[in-house]
């Protein structure tokens, strides 16, 4: 094993890892609002949300870059400075956070559809107020639906490739995650690192989702 | 805790059914009455504020929970009541001792005005829960559960308690556990309560007076027994005879309870009237102690109605009283009964052949005779 692929590794689960921190806490609380609120255009930012599960990774990635070349409405000519993510790792986080939103949103909602809303109701007649009534009850009767979510989430960012590769490029050391690494060995032939490759991203992916379908089986059931 | 006093003019819709009630509680304990989908459970939760499509007023012991007008409208964590559903949603992530300690966050100290909430350790004892507490929710039964969520609702320190059929989801054994459970709460902790019912038996046994709801709308209200003996109620409670509820005291001690037989001594009583005038009831032999209070039904139906005292009977009770009312509804006459110290109403049912030929009028004597094994044992 060279240390491209040592440097893949550790980047992927840098930039997963920080992908997942970054939309678990507003991916949350989009989902409460979705399981729980009837408001206006809701369906509309549902599938604002959710459109890059079904947008080819590649679409998303030109979107990004888009955003964020010099003329963009993020790029430096726009807002006066550069936020310095082309082409950097931190390109990665941003098109992982975004492909991987959607999939954290879904499971989080299903799972706060899962708790009654009269628990939560019994909750506030208790003397709880909305607030303390979502972290005290909704939150950890969700809690294994959440959990399910975030490991999904991880996952998708570990195994983005299409907007990744588009913003943040391939570069052996700097931007190279296992996907892309996996892209580079089967161009030039390196077959030996291409199934090594394949094999670590099974296992990741497996564990995952086996962990996923295990905490989506509610506890609580009767 | 002093009496109830809640007053409200409410009206909500859910669902295209329209809820429109007006009254003023009380009295300590109030039952709302009614037919499955007469908007019990919808008047309860307005009340809890927990139906947010709701106009009109509510107003509880001088606060103004609910106003229309002046768009008020206070969310059910800041009324300080204790509901209890009819599936008592106990959090299922917590385990039964956690559901009570969560509920006891808002307990008040007892300095200051002189407020004592209720410990966890005498609701624990009231209630027969110490043996739960270490269990997980989807270990209970259902008359477990019910009690948990009663307890939970009292630590809560509540200032009323709402209570929507708290015994409807229990067979008729658990119903007779409960019942005289919910007698304590009242007796004991003299919260103010709201309970839901569509049991002339349990309103009889817990509440003052009664609401009584058809179709959201309010079909009667008042006195207990005098709603429920009323016309019109009696009208849609024909499946289910009348159950007459007699408060008693255990009579026996063991040399008597061996040579009677089998079959123990009770006096009607209520605690407070004299003893000497009141009348005896003898039942089958429950294990009771001599002292004891608890309530024992008697079905309407379940009374002969004697104009002269019968001789060479089997039935273990005959007690004299005198009519006092006589009431046909549906083909059945009812006939309610003072008994001779004047203490107590009984009810009987008779058929208007039965009634015709006794000829009765209002202020005869006459004698009821109850056979031990009609009447029926809530402890």
């Amino acid at each position: 094993m060279n240390t491209a692929t040592l440097d893949a590794m550790q980047l992927t689960l840098q930039v997963a890892s920080l992908a997942t921190l970054i939309i678990l806490i507003p991916g949350v609380l989009l989902a409460y609002a979705f399981a729980r609120f009837s408001f206006r255009g809701k369906r509309i930012a549902s599938a604002i949300v959710g459109i890059t599960l079904v947008l080819p990774p590649t679409a998303v990635g030109y979107l990004l870059l888009q955003i964020l070349a010099a003329d963009g409405p993020l790029g430096f000519r726009t807002i006066g400075f550069d936020l310095n993510i082309l082409l950097t790792w931190k390109a990665a986080v941003v098109a992982s956070s975004v492909m991987a939103l959607p999939l954290v949103v879904r499971t989080a909602r299903v799972a706060f559809e899962g708790v009654d809303p009269q628990l939560e109701q019994m909750a506030r007649t208790l003397g709880f107020g909305p607030i303390k009534t979502f972290f005290f009850f909704s939150l950890p009767l969700a809690s294994r639906g959440l959990i399910a979510a975030a490991i999904l989430g991880f996952t998708r960012a570990v195994g983005e490739f299409g907007a990744t590769v588009i913003v943040a490029g391939n570069i052996p050391g700097k931007t190279q995650t296992i996907a892309s690494a996996i892209f580079s060995a089967q161009q030039v032939g390196n077959e030996k690192e291409a199934y090594f490759l394949l094999g670590l991203a099974i296992i990741i992916g497996f564990v995952a989702i086996f962990s996923a379908e295990t905490l989506s089986e509610s506890k609580y059931k009767n | 805790m002093t009496a109830l006093k809640l007053s409200f003019a409410i009206t909500s819709r859910f669902e295209g059914f329209e809820l429109n009630l007006e009254a003023e509680f009380r009295q300590l304990v109030t039952g709302v009455f009614g037919v499955s989908g007469a908007g019990k459970t919808l008047f309860l939760r307005c009340l809890a504020g927990l139906e947010k499509n709701i106009s009109g007023n509510i107003f509880f012991n001088g606060t103004e929970w609910l106003s229309s007008e002046k768009r008020i409208f206070l969310g059910p964590e800041v009324r300080r009541i204790g509901y209890v559903p009819q599936n008592g949603l106990l959090f299922p992530n917590k385990n039964v001792m956690q559901n009570l300690l969560i509920a006891s966050h808002r307990r008040r100290t007892t300095e200051g005005n002189g407020h004592t909430a209720v410990s966890l350790e005498s609701v624990c004892e009231l209630l027969e829960l110490d043996a739960l507490l270490e269990r997980p929710i989807n270990k209970l039964s259902g008359g477990e559960r019910q009690r948990i969520a009663l307890g939970r609702a009292i630590c809560s320190d509540p200032d009323l308690l709402l209570l929507d059929e708290p015994l409807a989801a229990l067979d008729l054994k658990l119903k007779r556990q409960i019942l005289p459970f919910l007698r304590r709460i009242r007796d004991e902790l003299k919260i103010p309560m709201i309970v839901i019912s569509h049991s002339p038996v349990e309103i009889q046994a817990l509440c003052d007076e009664v609401l009584v709801i058809q179709n959201g709308k309010k079909l009667a209200f008042g006195q207990t027994q005098k709603i429920l003996l009323s016309q019109s109620v009696l009208e849609f409670t024909h499946g289910e005879s009348y159950e007459n509820i007699l408060p008693v005291k255990v009579l026996l001690n063991s040399e008597e309870r061996s040579s009677k037989s089998g079959m123990t001594r009770l006096e009607i009583s209520d605690g407070v009237s004299n003893s000497k005038s009141s009348h005896k009831l003898i039942i089958r032999n429950v294990d009771l102690k001599a002292g004891e209070k608890l309530i024992v039904g008697i079905p309407a139906k379940d009374i002969i109605l004697a104009t002269h005292k019968p001789h060479g009977i089997s039935a273990q009770n005959i007690i004299p009283a005198f009519v006092n009312g006589i009431e046909t509804v549906g083909g059945k006459c009812l006939i309610s009964n003072v008994l001779s110290n004047e203490k107590f109403e009984l009810n009987v049912e008779l058929t208007v052949q039965g009634l015709r030929d006794l000829n009765l009028q209002i202020g005869d004597a006459v004698f009821l005779i109850i056979k031990s094994s009609a009447c029926i044992v809530y402890r």
